[in-house]
């Protein structure tokens, strides 16, 4: 990035509890969420409002929804709208919110990412979910997301004799981390032997290794730097990269995510800094097989050893690289379109050193996100 | 789903038509418009080997709306004898009988229906073969 760009603050914050809100429609979510984050920043107005949101127009038969959130808490006389890639909606829309500043053209943007997903009955749910896939051709064939990810899984423990026990430990760290945090979905341990004997997803994968039904909304004031007023709570949004793979069956390799290792090398480029410059980080970890492979593909351990930092306790939050510091989207929660936004504001509470997982003295972290099984890749980098 | 989408892509999905790149020497199924890797987009129409080896299979507890009634079923990764690979689901089968490496072989079936009186969804699933091949 040349000096000529604006530089690209996170000046506020706002995030609802991830829970089954049964009693709250998304335009509340969004309300709540947008209101705390416009507080911490004195109702200050935003030049613009850009939307997150993956499954409102097949849940909620919502479109048009940027709108009808701005007008729901009065912030009429600008502009809004929408972003929608699936899994990866979150990253791609504050993509879109960085480069209105980067641009100049705006100097404060509010991102707000927000699903409802419990709205409608779970097989409901599954059919939006299996939309993320090619329609024609996945969807149609009865091919879902999670099919998908249990062949991967099943190739992966195959080629590197890897016993699930291992990848099922992935879900009970995020447990463990999402304990004491506010916001998270589900705050109590799962021991790896209750992983192994709930109901089978699609087989080998466990129901408890898959992610929960979940609402929320989260919002940030994305800021140039000549809006930074509380200076100990901005945190430098430094750099955003995403790209795209092949769809799985076109691809040489399963188990390597080609996408998530070219965004990696285009971020360590652009910003100078190496995998050990990276003090923590949040994955999207949709599925235990996941995070291994996300590891791997960003080179932090050889192939088929994802799982060994893990053992080692280099996830912990003083371990190497304290990872999924607020439950990741197994215990914090997955809303969909919202996910990214949480993980960046978790990324953000830490470097505000106001985690309650705190890492010690942290000065980058990193967001990951991505669609369906690597399909697109985001990064997300942030500095105090 | 409507009965344009569906004509549409019939010929594709009964006789497992693939589209070919020359210059890759790869064939892509579901067809592409244009070659992921060098973006010819001169590709060519070619039928696939309606027969093959299974390389893993899962099975699937939570469908979506259409297969609402046939789950828990199963879904398998194919090596197709020309080494191009489908995910399909497979059929007349109980999932014991199944495992790593048997061979495959196509079959038309009906995949679901729009409600009592709506359209009939047909597809190609696998199945072992029946003769050994």
């Amino acid at each position: 990035m040349s000096n000529m760009e604006a530089e690209v603050y996170i000046t506020g914050v706002g995030l609802t509890k991830i829970h089954e809100h049964w009693n709250k429609s998304i335009k509340h979510l969004a309300f709540e969420a947008i209101d705390q984050c416009l507080k911490e920043l004195n109702y200050k107005r935003p030049d613009v409002i850009v939307v997150s949101n993956a499954l409102g127009s097949f849940l909620q038969n919502q479109n048009s929804l940027s709108g009808l959130i701005a007008e729901n808490i009065s912030l009429i006389d600008i502009p809004n709208l929408k972003v929608e890639v699936g899994e990866l909606s979150g990253a791609a829309a504050l993509n879109v919110a960085y480069s209105f500043i980067k641009s100049g053209m705006y100097k404060n943007v509010l991102l707000v990412g927000v699903e409802k997903t419990s709205d409608k009955l779970p097989i409901e749910y599954n059919t939006a979910i299996a939309s993320f896939l090619d329609n024609e051709y996945f969807t149609y064939n009865g091919i879902t997301p999670s099919a998908l990810y249990a062949i991967v899984y099943k190739l992966y423990m195959k080629k590197f004799g890897v016993k699930q026990e291992h990848i099922a430990q992935f879900a009970s760290h995020d447990h463990k981390m999402a304990m004491n945090v506010d916001h998270s979905q589900y705050k109590f341990p799962l021991p790896v032997e209750k992983i192994l004997s709930s109901p089978i997803l699609a087989d080998p994968i466990r129901l408890f290794e898959s992610y929960p039904v979940s609402d929320g909304a989260a919002a940030i004031m994305l800021s140039s730097k000549d809006q930074v007023e509380n200076k100990d709570y901005a945190v430098k949004l430094d750099y955003v990269s995403l790209s795209t793979d092949k769809s799985l069956l076109y691809r040489d390799d399963f188990l390597y995510f080609k996408s998530l290792h070219s965004s990696f090398e285009r971020l360590k480029l652009a910003s100078k800094i190496e995998n050990k410059d990276i003090d923590f980080i949040e994955i999207h970890d949709s599925y235990t097989i996941a995070s291994p492979l996300i590891l791997e593909s960003m080179g932090y351990t050889e192939r088929g050893k994802g799982y060994v930092l893990l053992i080692e306790g280099q996830h912990e939050k003083d371990g190497v690289l304290p990872m999924n510091t607020h439950g990741g989207l197994k215990a914090r929660g997955h809303p969909i379109g919202a996910t990214a936004i949480y993980q960046v504001i978790e990324a953000t509470l830490q470097l505000r050193e106001k985690a309650r997982n705190q890492v010690p003295n942290p000065e980058i972290g990193l967001v990951h996100s991505m669609s369906n099984i690597a399909d697109q890749s985001a990064l997300i980098l942030l500095k105090r | 789903m409507g009965s344009p989408s569906y004509w549409r892509e019939k010929v594709y999905r009964y006789r497992l038509i693939a589209k070919y790149c020359e210059n890759c020497n790869k064939k892509y199924y579901p067809p592409k418009l244009a070659c992921p890797i060098c973006g010819n987009k001169e590709l060519k129409e070619v039928q696939l080997p309606r027969i093959g080896t299974l390389i893993t299979y899962t099975w699937v507890t939570q469908p979506t709306k259409d297969f609402a009634t046939q789950a828990p079923y199963v879904v398998g990764l194919i090596k197709l004898d020309d080494g191009t690979l489908i995910v399909s689901q497979l059929t007349d089968v109980e999932i014991e009988e199944l495992k790593d490496g048997i061979r495959v072989e196509a079959v038309f079936r009906r995949m679901f229906e729009e409600g009592d009186s709506g359209l009939i969804y047909y597809g190609t699933k696998f199945r072992p073969c029946l003769f050994s091949k």
